[in-house]
């Protein structure tokens, strides 16, 4: 946030400077400033007291407007997949801590032991393979998929979840003028099949799009197309993602 | 928050459902732009997944909580540039939201409390509440507005302290109105 921003005036953050701490005006090092001085200052101390409601109550003065469904879409996709690949890591780090204290056994007891980390550590890879799509979400619902992208530094997902398909991408570049990126699918040994799905992503590079009919496809692939789209891909392939 | 704190995405969900909305409006009424706002949506919602461990009951609510992290973003879009060239503070394109049945309640709450705050912004002297809707909503440094008016800084400081205490008596006072 300070890139653009002016330097404060010298001595900001210090007495009196409640109001302008609440509404976020000072610099991260004058805010910390501020906070520590208010610890001890009660006319300070006082004010954040008194104005911090009036702060709080300003975003009830504007105009109520539904956020567009499809951010939901986008966050919670991306909710769903790091809350799957942590619980992932969280089993990976039980199954370690299990290993690291049973090599601690006793000589004695390590046969046995160690039969039973292969035991557990090949049941935890077994349910890996079984489930490639990454084991679903916290609700148990929603699946996973990491498409393969052809856009450097760009990244791709692509989620089920109660019936319904949609790619998430990020950090991919704008389609040059005139263009959209649209969705194709492909089941095995047929050409790519249209959808009504085209795209453009966000100024940072962000979009979530549905993926009609996804169901029996092989792979969702991503092409670029000039505007309106194509019925047949004009372009390469650019995200592939397979879906059995 | 604690369940969302432990990774718990159906709780997340929850919260997003709840507020969603109020840090839409917030962000729409400061970014002017939809596209940008929605951008400032997913992000905030983003940061408070990762960082839900932050959340200090002893701070506020968690609504207030959540509109302090959209906040933040919005004047983040605001001094990347990517609205910059909007100067005027409007509402345009901006739709009061229509009542769902299943929220009704905490709508008409909503309208009143949007009701009284509105009430309160416009009983400030014209001074007081054009420097905190520059600084608040338009994402303003204190400086800038200095400059923008051509007030020493002081004087815009002074304005803001003023107005939010007299914001605090307006709201205290419709409140009392209301009751």
């Amino acid at each position: 946030m300070s890139e653009e921003r002016e330097r404060p005036l010298p001595g900001e953050g210090g007495c009196g400077d409640a109001a302008i701490y609440l509404l976020g005006l000072l610099e991260e090092e004058h805010s910390r400033a501020f906070v520590e001085h208010a610890r001890t200052c009660a006319l300070c101390s006082d004010d954040l007291a008194a104005l911090g409601p009036a702060v709080d109550s300003l975003p009830a003065a504007v105009p109520q407007v539904s956020a567009p469904t499809h951010a939901k879409r986008h966050v919670m996709a991306v909710v769903r997949s790091e809350a799957t690949q942590a619980r992932r890591a969280s089993s990976r780090r039980g199954v370690q801590r299990r290993w690291v204290g049973l090599r601690r056994l006793p000589s004695r007891r390590s046969t046995l032991a160690l039969a039973g980390v292969g035991l557990l550590a090949g049941g935890v890879a077994v349910g890996g393979l079984s489930t490639p799509f990454g084991g679903g979400s916290a609700g148990g619902a929603a699946r996973v998929v990491s498409a393969d992208v052809a856009l450097p530094g760009a990244s791709a997902m692509l989620h089920e979840s109660r019936g319904d398909t949609w790619l998430t991408v990020a950090k991919m570049p704008e389609p040059a003028a005139g263009h959209v990126y649209e969705v194709w699918l492909k089941r095995p040994g047929g050409a790519p099949q249209p959808t009504d799905s085209l795209f453009a992503p966000t100024a940072s590079g962000a979009a979530t799009v549905n993926v009609p009919a996804a169901r029996g496809a092989g792979e969702v692939l991503v092409t670029q197309e000039p505007a309106g789209g194509s019925r047949r891909p004009t372009g390469p392939v650019l995200i592939v993602a397979h879906l059995a | 928050m604690g369940l969302v704190r432990t990774g718990d995405g159906d709780a997340f969900e929850i919260i997003y459902d709840r507020h969603c909305d109020a840090a839409f409006s917030l962000a729409y009424r400061m970014c002017g732009r939809r596209a940008t706002a929605e951008e400032v949506l997913q992000e905030a919602f983003l940061a408070l997944w990762r960082t839900g461990g932050r959340y200090d009951r002893s701070r506020g609510s968690v609504r207030n909580w959540i509109l302090r992290i959209v906040h933040n973003h919005a004047v983040d879009a605001l001094r990347r540039g990517v609205v910059r060239e909007r100067r005027l503070l409007h509402e345009e394109g901006a739709v009061e939201r229509v009542a769902g049945s299943e929220d009704t309640a905490e709508w008409t709450l909503d309208r009143e409390r949007a009701h009284e705050v509105r009430g309160a912004l416009e009983s400030l002297p014209k001074e007081q509440s054009r420097v905190l809707e520059l600084a608040y909503f338009g994402g303003f440094t204190h400086i800038e507005i200095a400059s923008m008016l051509q007030l020493p800084a002081g004087t815009v400081k002074g304005r803001m302290r003023l107005g939010l205490a007299k914001l605090r008596i307006a709201m205290a006072t419709e409140e009392g109105i209301g009751r």
